[in-house]
C-alpha cells in the first residue's frame, strides 16, 4: 500500500462509518453486560489494595471517584456509544465517551478482564474522532486511513508481544518449556487441568509456542495481504480462548470489538441482503 | 486531510515507541506479559487458605480471582523480604497485617462472614517432578489476631 494513496482514495461505501457503529454497539452491549460485575468489582475499592490507577500518557494521574461518579461515568459512556450508533452528534459524542473510558475504567483497571485488555477501545474511539467520515451516511464514499490505522493499533499488540518475548527469552521462548512453567504456575494457582494437559506435554508446549510467535510476529501481513485476514482472524480466535481456558486471560471481552474491523465488507453485504 | 496525516504518524511513532523502548504511556502498551524465561523448578506461590470453624480448609476464592492472587503474590515477597532482612521484621510484619485486613475487608463486601473461620493459612506451593503440587503450610493467622 502507497502512502500518499491511502489518504487520496476513497472506499465506494462509509466503511468507517460502518465500523464506528458496529464498534460502538458491540462495545455498549459489553459494557452493559459487564456493569454490575463491574460496580461490585470497585465497591471492593481496589484501589486500596493496588494503589493508584495509571497516569495518563505516563503523565496526568486519573483521579478517585465515589461511587456515584464512578457510576454516571460508566452510564454516560454507554448513553455516548449508543448516540454514535444512531449517528446524533457522533464527535461530541465520541469526545465524551473518552473523557468517560478514563474515568470508569482506571478506577476498575486491575479487574482481570479489563488491565491492558481495554487500552485498545480509547485509541479506536481516538482515531474514530479524527475521522472526517463518522456522520456521513453508509453509502458515502469515505475514507480509508481509519481502519488501516485501527488495524495497525490492533496489530502492535501482537507484533510488541512477540517484540518483549524475543528481547527477554530470546529463542528459548520456541523450546516451549517457558510456555510449560507459566502454564504450570497457572495450574498451581486455579488448579485447571486443561493447562495442566497442556503442559505434560512439552513437545506440544514447543509447537504452541512456536505458531504463537510466529502468529504474532506476521500478523501484520493481513494489512498487505487481505486474503490472509481470515486465517488469522481465526488464530487469533483460537489463540484467545487457549489462554482463556488454560490461564483465564481474557482478551475476548474487550478486544473483540476492534476485530470488527475486519468485518465491515461483510456488513455492508448483510445489509444488502437484508435490503436496508 | 494534513491534520490526519500528522495524526496517522503521531499514532504510528508512538506503537512503535513502546513497542521498541519496552515502555507503558497509558493507554499505549508494549505488551511485556508472560515474555521472559520461566523455569519449572523456580515455581512456587504462596495462596491463601481459610480455616473453618469445624477445622475444614479451603482455598480463599474470590469472584475476582486476581486477588487471591495479588495478595498471595504480596505474601511470598514479605515472607522473602523477611527472611533476607530481619531488620525490618516489624514493618513486614505491620505491612502483612495490613494485607491481610484488606483480605477480610474484601471477603466481607462479597458477602463471606468472617466469623464462620477460625484462621488463615498461608500455604506455599510447588510442583514436584510428577507434576503434582506439593503444599507446604508456612503459617497459620488466626483471624481473631486481625479482628482485634
Amino acid at each position: 500500500m502507497i502512502l500518499p494513496e491511502l489518504f487520496n482514495t476513497n472506499a465506494p461505501d462509509n466503511s468507517t462509518g460502518m465500523f464506528a457503529r458496529l464498534f460502538c454497539a458491540l462495545l455498549a452491549v459489553l459494557v452493559s453486560f459487564n456493569f454490575v460485575k463491574q460496580y461490585r468489582y470497585f465497591l471492593t475499592q481496589p484501589l486500596k489494595l493496588y494503589g493508584k490507577g495509571p497516569r495518563l500518557l505516563g503523565l496526568l494521574l486519573l483521579p478517585a471517584l465515589n461511587r456515584y461518579q464512578f457510576l454516571t461515568c460508566g452510564a454516560g459512556f454507554i448513553l455516548c456509544l449508543l448516540l454514535v450508533v444512531l449517528n446524533m452528534y457522533p464527535y461530541i459524542a465520541i469526545a465524551i465517551a473518552l473523557i468517560c473510558y478514563f474515568l470508569y475504567f482506571s478506577q476498575i483497571i486491575s479487574l482481570a478482564f479489563i488491565q491492558r485488555k481495554a487500552n485498545l477501545i480509547p485509541i479506536v474511539l481516538l482515531i474514530l474522532l479524527f475521522s472526517p467520515s463518522l456522520d456521513k451516511p453508509l453509502h458515502f464514499p469515505s475514507s480509508t486511513w481509519e481502519l488501516v490505522l485501527i488495524k495497525i493499533v490492533l496489530i502492535q499488540v501482537y507484533f510488541s508481544a512477540a517484540i518483549q518475548k524475543i528481547r527477554h527469552s530470546g529463542l528459548g521462548w520456541l523450546n516451549g518449556q517457558y510456555l510449560q512453567a507459566y502454564l504450570i504456575e497457572n495450574y498451581i494457582w486455579t488448579d485447571r487441568n486443561a493447562a495442566l494437559a497442556i503442559a505434560s506435554n512439552t513437545i506440544f508446549c514447543a509447537i504452541l509456542s512456536t505458531l504463537v510467535l510466529i502468529f504474532e510476529l506476521t500478523f501484520g501481513l493481513v494489512l498487505f495481504l487481505p486474503q490472509l485476514t481470515f486465517i488469522y482472524v481465526g488464530f487469533a480466535l483460537l489463540f484467545h480462548l487457549g489462554t482463556l481456558i488454560t490461564m483465564r486471560i481474557n482478551y475476548l471481552k474487550y478486544l473483540g470489538p476492534v476485530y470488527l474491523v475486519f468485518f465491515t465488507d461483510l456488513a455492508f453485504r448483510l445489509k444488502t441482503v437484508i435490503g436496508l | 486531510m494534513n491534520i490526519c496525516i500528522i495524526f496517522f504518524f503521531t499514532i504510528c511513532i508512538l506503537l512503535l515507541w513502546v513497542t521498541i523502548a519496552g515502555k507503558e504511556l497509558y493507554p499505549f502498551s508494549h505488551y511485556p506479559m508472560y515474555s521472559g524465561p520461566h523455569d519449572l523448578k523456580n515455581i512456587g506461590v504462596f495462596r491463601i487458605a481459610i480455616e473453618k470453624k469445624d477445622g475444614n480448609i479451603v482455598w480463599w476464592q474470590s469472584e475476582f480471582y486476581r486477588y487471591p492472587e495479588y495478595s498471595g503474590r504480596k505474601l511470598q515477597q514479605l515472607w522473602e523480604a523477611r527472611n533476607n532482612n530481619q531488620q525490618q521484621e516489624v514493618f513486614l510484619q505491620l505491612e502483612r497485617h495490613r494485607l491481610l485486613i484488606s483480605i477480610l475487608q474484601i471477603m466481607k463486601k462479597e458477602n463471606i462472614n468472617a466469623d464462620e473461620y477460625n484462621a488463615f493459612h498461608i500455604i506455599e506451593r510447588t510442583i514436584n517432578s510428577d507434576l503434582k503440587p506439593v503444599n507446604k503450610t508456612v503459617e497459620i493467622i488466626p483471624l481473631n489476631r486481625l479482628k482485634r
